[in-house]
């Protein structure tokens, strides 16, 4: 019979520590040894199976496939005059992409997923590139844009997965990459139509953000500030 | 004409209907009972000894089953569940297509029979008496001469009608409103225990040290209980230096004395008790002094026939009825989750003292009532008497153990015995 020096609790023979504050069990006289005694819980573990996401992606993968091919045979049987099917076929497979591949996956990364969602969105904005031949927007505009949006989202998930990350810093981080994404953007666009460098939507919005991150900032370095505000405002 | 007979089929009960709707892949809301006998446990007689209880307990002998606009219970074919060797991480989630299709599980650990009961079958009073009785008929196998009486059933004789029907109908209409007070209100947290994993602390306290203690506060054990966990959240929150949010505990309450009603399956409600840190503070002695002046006020038959009403009122509106079973569930498992445990920081189930035939007492070593682990609640809390000791269970999702030892240590410092075993290693 053991008792914790630390709690006062009588502690099982079997015991090596405290259960309750992790203090060692030392009872030299002790009449059975803890490796002796028999544990008062058994050691088998059962971990129950987990739900089959992979299995519901694979049904509604089916559930997406059949449509588009009964849409693709009706299209190549009859003479439409032009070939509608591959504008569905390229949303669904875009849709497949983006929603029901990540469920495929054991377990779905950011820096995983969204490169491939990329991609994908690129082959989508391709389709539509190669049925309307304009100029040369698909990789002057196009594919830029989705490599920073994409940038941009992978960005964003890492910092959220951060869990014991200040929801303070969390938002004036998004914050600040809202001003580097509309920034990114802005330039894009007008870099393709008119040849200039010079931002003036995305001013707006980086101050408006610049404005919030330092309104974050200070509640985030101002404990008096902070307690003002969860107190008027907790929900 | 054919001879098959058509299958036995029972509607769920009143407080059953909820959980199907709030069970995930993660969590369901289930709890344990066990039994510990003066042997070792043979798995081939605990399964014969099964058998025959369980053709006593027609409620328990189901299966889930879907219906268009609700879940139903079906007589299970398969016999009975499987008997296990126990595991460390009992009251792990319930799937319907698993265990045989059987709500309950059965497992064996040395000199221990325990039963994890699924919540839509029956609460902690109908668990309690399964696995007596189920303890008592092993007994019987073993040589042992055991009546009937107190948690024991009798399972030559069948299972009367009062016993398997839905009790919450039972009881008479009320005309008055009953308010619940679900104010969001604080939760300990830590490092979440891995996925299906629960932390499990039992106390083994002296009864009568703990009763002449409660009695000394003017109090009964589950209003001392009760205040001494209500007053551990508060201090924890306390000394967190955080926004001060209101500490409440959750008793369940069994309906049947109130009654008059034996049923074997769900038949209890709750009380929500509040402190409010921000009204200023609390000592243990205000905190034990609220819990008693409330429990006191409310814990009466008008009361309990308001709720009971309320919460039928639900179900039998012909609106609701209507609604296709699937979006019962969802809305069932969204509100679960906005409201459920958000207003209660912790439970606190006390079955009393457990009562067993002089000739099974002899044989019986002590008994225990674990709350299964919460989804936010950082620790859960069952406890029945047996004998001269009252044993209390930690069902905590979190790593850290602090809510546990300060409830113990306090215990300790107020002089009683405590004996504390832990799968924790």
């Amino acid at each position: 019979m053991s008792y914790c020096v630390n709690c006062g609790v009588e502690l099982d023979d079997s015991a090596k520590k405290c259960a309750l504050c992790s203090t060692p069990v030392v009872n030299p006289n002790a009449l059975t040894k803890p490796e002796d005694a028999v544990d008062p819980f058994p050691q088998r573990i059962i971990i129950p199976s987990e739900v089959r996401r992979r299995y519901g992606a694979f049904i509604a993968s089916m559930v997406i496939l059949i449509p588009n091919i009964v849409c693709l045979i009706i299209n190549l049987m009859f003479d439409f005059g032009y070939n509608w099917a591959t504008y569905l076929n390229a949303s669904s497979a875009l849709f497949w992409l983006l929603i029901v591949f990540p469920f495929m996956l054991k377990k779905p990364k950011s820096y995983i997923v969204v490169p491939i969602d990329a991609v994908g969105t690129f082959l989508y904005t391709a389709v539509f590139y190669s049925v309307e031949h304009g100029e040369h927007w698909l990789f002057e505009l196009a594919l830029p844009l989705i490599l920073v949006v994409a940038a941009f989202a992978i960005s964003v998930a890492e910092w959220i997965k951060h869990k014991r990350l200040d929801w303070t810093i969390l938002v004036i981080s998004i914050l600040l990459q809202i001003v580097v994404l509309s920034f990114a953007v802005e330039l894009l666009f007008r870099y393709y139509y008119v040849k200039s460098l010079f931002p003036f939507v995305s001013v707006i919005v980086a101050a408006c953000c610049i404005a919030l991150a330092a309104f974050f900032l200070s509640v985030l370095k101002n404990k008096r500030l902070r307690a003002w505000l969860s107190r008027k405002f907790f929900i | 004409m054919s001879g098959k007979k058509p299958k036995q089929w029972f509607k769920l009960d009143n407080a059953a209907t909820i959980f199907p709707g709030q069970n995930t892949s993660r969590w369901s809301n289930i709890f344990r009972f066990s039994v510990m006998l003066d042997r070792k446990i043979e798995p081939e007689m605990l399964e014969k000894a099964l058998k025959d209880t369980l053709v006593r307990f027609p409620c328990y002998d189901v299966r889930m089953k879907t219906g268009l606009f609700w879940h139903y219970f079906e007589k299970n074919p398969k016999g009975a569940p499987p008997v296990q060797p126990d595991i460390v991480n009992p009251c792990h989630r319930v799937k319907f297509n698993e265990n045989n299709g059987y709500l309950f599980r059965i497992y064996y650990y040395e000199n221990r029979i325990s039963g994890d009961f699924y919540h839509a079958l029956t609460d902690g009073m109908g668990a309690a008496v399964f696995v007596c009785t189920l303890a008592a008929q092993y007994l019987r196998l073993c040589g042992c001469d055991i009546p009937a009486g107190g948690f024991v059933l009798d399972i030559n004789t069948p299972a009367s009608k009062s016993e398997l029907d839905d009790p919450y109908r039972k009881v008479p209409k009320s005309k008055g409103k009953v308010s619940r007070d679900l104010d969001r209100v604080y939760h300990a947290t830590g490092k979440r225990a891995p996925k299906h994993m629960v932390n499990i602390t039992r106390g083994i306290v002296d009864l009568a040290q703990v009763h002449t203690l409660a009695k000394s506060y003017g109090a009964t054990i589950t209003e001392f209980i009760g205040a001494l966990l209500l007053f551990v959240h508060y201090e924890k929150q306390k000394e967190e230096k955080r926004r001060q949010k209101k500490v409440c505990v959750q008793i369940p309450v069994s309906l049947r004395n109130f009654f008059g009603v034996n049923t074997l399956r769900n038949f209890s409600l709750y009380y929500l008790i509040h402190i409010d840190p921000l009204m200023g503070e609390y000592t243990f002695e205000e905190v034990l002094n609220h819990v008693i002046l409330y429990l006191r006020d409310i814990n009466n038959e008008k009361t309990l026939r308001a709720m009971v009403t309320a919460n039928l009122k639900l179900v039998r509106s012909p609106l609701m009825r209507l609604i296709p079973l699937f979006i019962k569930d969802f809305a069932i498992g969204l509100g679960f989750l906005l409201t459920g445990e958000q207003a209660t920081s912790v439970l606190f189930s006390n079955l009393g003292k457990i009562s067993l035939p002089e000739e099974m007492q002899a044989h019986v070593n002590l008994v225990e009532l674990m709350s299964g682990p919460g989804k936010l609640n950082a620790a859960r809390c069952g406890g029945c008497g047996y004998k001269d000791k009252f044993i209390i269970d930690f069902a905590n999702v979190y790593m850290e153990s602090d809510i546990e030892r300060r409830f113990f240590t306090k215990l300790v410092q107020m002089g009683v015995h405590v004996k504390i075993e832990s799968n924790r290693r």
